[in-house]
């Protein structure tokens, strides 16, 4: 069993991939058509990463080389690596056995970690301070990202659920089946905070302040071209089906039930449409509905509603397992 | 590019915004920044210089009114009218009165497709990307009438001419001026959604200029009014048919950037008003083409004519000694002013985050500031 495990590594990795470019070119048409455009054909991310695998990469004279050029790589490599320890499709995970939830929460923070480090070694002013805007955007958005978790494990403690970290204990025993009305109302609020930090771990507008073009002239990424910069964009996009693969396995991992070789094509078929979804509300509409917050606006909005209404979420289930 | 500014003080460095920037135009702003805070900002002009007020002195009056398209691109038409004026100014011919209708038809139309351009501009700036990609497509609209009436969709090549303009508006114009104010009205309903639900919260508070400073570094036009200072040349010092048209003068009070896009889409609303009263008052008799005249001398003497712009208030000096050509021609473009002394002032202890803001929300165009 291991060694199939082992062997379907690259094939994920390739799926993720292709999902995260095929969902990158639905986003652009989706929010082209919200803003009265045409919109690029649905390969035009395929195209984008191609044109920059052939293009120059440019190492510019001041940075850290070995870091510079070897960032990209590490961000890609970790953000895939998250992939194998999450269901995703009709498939139980890959790596599920070796790891659990609270891994999965520090792996979610290497890719960003990833691009603070590419921002400092490229030795541009903007790349500066984008980086620093990151680092403080990831101290905003984990805490309640942190509280949201935890709250789902803790349930599934009182619920004497064994092993309440792991995800095959998460997905086994889906979390709104375990709650009374009031405990409803407070997964509905951890809901919403995870979908609100969504866009942030992402880096999409109204939290693209590290990236901000029209400020610091494309920030972290300001001094990457060619095949460094398509390494970003493949990251980028697999990071979509990565994190909405994480809100759909600690809230939506229902499936449909159905036995054998038809029932994981519809799993699979289930889970691709609730991947849609999320990234339709949290990528594509609140980017086209929204401006882009000033870094004291992202820190407010993380650490005073966000954590407020996640701790408001958690005291609910609380008072629901008290009663 | 990261400049020590001082070696106890390691984090204050030098931005550079623009002139290749994605957040700016042919023009640089140097920035002193500590952290996020903008410590000073000197603006650095004079990467679109062209040299149109020595080209000028060259070219007959004709030729010159096709230079004068090419002042500020955005207002190509606005720039036509201005340099008419002056030339009409001096020679004292008699413009027929469908003429001085379609010249504010036209000047109108154009400040309303270059107020698109400001409304578009700024939302970009705050990364508010559905309102730029609106107001840029319904900038087009108005574009195809420039194509329809000018024959050019951005350059008119020198339509509103000394004399009048050049020819009369085809017939199809009227219906489809009117079916194109309907869209832009249509659009204006959802930048005023747009205002309530998210340009506010980026805007409001931001690049704050007061009553007092403005008058005191120069501003003029939207940028005035949005400070709370009523001036308008069109209503002070009233050209064309301007005095018989029944327009209102948007002001507030605020002179934050939130406050210069309200002006902004007003004026829209009533440059809307005035094309729609022009369009009711025309004249129907039909307009000769004019023949351009390319012998005929300029009397001498020397005259400054100035009009309301979409960015503020333009300014022709010319001079002429009796020749075809000028003797010297200044020209008087609102952003000089606008870029240099009032964006120094508001980007002063602004943070990083609001430059672009601020910078957009002034409406300024590099091209008619270096000329």
């Amino acid at each position: 069993m291991m060694w199939i495990n082992i062997m379907l590594i690259p094939v994920v990795g390739f799926i993720a991939i292709v999902i995260g470019l095929l969902y990158a070119g639905i986003d652009r048409v989706l929010a082209a058509r919200m803003q009265e455009r045409v919109g690029p054909p649905l390969t035009q991310p395929f195209l984008d990463v191609f044109k920059l695998m052939i293009k120059e990469n440019i190492i510019p004279e001041k940075s850290v080389k070995w870091l510079f050029n070897s960032m990209p790589i590490v961000c890609l490599a970790s953000t895939i690596i998250i992939l194998f320890y999450l269901p995703f499709g009709g498939f139980s995970p890959i790596l599920g056995d070796h790891g659990d939830l609270i891994l999965v929460l520090y792996l979610l923070i290497v890719p960003a970690l990833t691009l603070v480090i590419a921002g400092f070694s490229s030795g541009s002013p903007y790349a500066v301070v984008g980086a620093q805007r990151k680092m403080i955007m990831m101290m905003s958005y984990e805490f309640p990202l942190a509280i949201t978790v935890v709250s789902i494990a803790w349930l599934l403690t009182v619920s004497n659920v064994p092993d309440p970290f792991s995800l095959q204990a998460v997905t086994g025993n889906p979390v709104w089946g375990l709650v009374g009305p009031l405990g409803f109302l407070g997964l509905i609020l951890q809901l919403l905070v995870l979908l609100f930090v969504m866009p942030g771990e992402l880096g999409r507008i109204p939290f693209d302040v590290p990236e901000a073009s029209q400020e610091i002239a494309g920030g972290i990424l300001a001094e990457y071209s060619g095949r460094n910069l398509a390494l970003f964009y493949l990251a980028d996009a697999v990071k979509v089906v990565v994190f909405a693969s994480v809100i759909i396995a600690l809230f939506f991992p229902h499936g449909l039930g159905v036995s054998g070789w038809v029932g994981v094509l519809a799993d699979s078929i289930l889970f691709f449409i609730k991947l849609f979804l999320l990234m339709f509300l949290c990528s594509t509409f609140i980017r086209v509905a929204m401006s882009r917050f000033r870094i004291t606006q992202v820190v407010y909005v993380y650490w005073i509603p966000s954590v407020l209404v996640s701790l408001t979420g958690l005291l609910l289930m609380l008072v629901d397992a008290l009663l | 590019m990261i400049k020590k500014m001082n070696e106890k003080n390691t984090t204050s460095y030098e931005l550079l915004f623009g002139p290749a920037h994605p957040g700016s135009g042919n023009f640089s702003v140097r920035l002193r920044v500590d952290g996020e805070q903008v410590t000073s900002a000197r603006a650095d002009p004079g990467y679109l210089h062209r040299g149109f007020e020595k080209l000028m002195e060259y070219r007959d009056r004709m030729q010159n009114s096709i230079l004068s398209d090419r002042v500020c691109v955005f207002e190509a038409l606005n720039w036509n009218l201005v340099h008419a004026e002056a030339v009409d100014e001096l020679t004292g011919e008699e413009i027929p009165e469908k003429a001085r209708y379609i010249r504010v038809l036209m000047a109108e139309l154009s400040r309303i497709q270059s107020h698109l351009i400001w409304y578009g501009a700024t939302s970009m700036g705050i990364g508010f990307d559905t309102g730029f990609k609106i107001a840029f497509g319904y900038r087009d609209y108005i574009l195809d009438l420039f194509e329809l009436v000018t024959g050019g969709r951005v350059y008119p090549a020198g339509y509103i001419c000394p004399g009048g303009v050049r020819r009369d508006l085809p017939d199809s114009a009227k219906d489809k001026i009117i079916h194109v104010l309907g869209k832009t009205r249509e659009m204006l309903r959802k930048c005023e959604s747009f205002e309530k639900t998210t340009l506010r919260h980026r805007t409001k508070g931001v690049g704050i200029l007061n009553r007092g400073d403005a008058l005191r570094l120069g501003a003029t036009g939207p940028i005035a009014r949005a400070s709370g200072i009523s001036s308008d040349v069109r209503f002070d010092d009233p050209y064309e048919i301007y005095p018989e048209l029944d327009f209102e003068i948007p002001t507030r009070d605020e002179g934050d950037a939130y406050a210069r896009c309200i002006v902004g889409r007003e004026e829209i609303q009533e440059s809307i008003r005035i094309v729609e009263q022009v369009l009711e008052r025309m004249p129907e008799k039909k307009l000769e083409p004019i023949k351009p005249k390319l012998a005929n001398k300029i009397p001498e003497g020397e005259v400054y004519v100035r009009n309301e712009i979409a960015r503020g208030e333009a300014g022709v000096y010319m001079k002429s000694v009796g020749e075809e050509t000028p003797y010297r021609c200044k020209i008087r473009g609102p952003s000089l002013l606008h870029m240099v002394p009032v964006l120094e002032h508001l980007l002063k202890g602004s943070q990083i985050a609001d430059v672009p803001a601020i910078y957009w929300s002034l409406n300024i165009c590099p091209a008619d500031m270096d000329r």
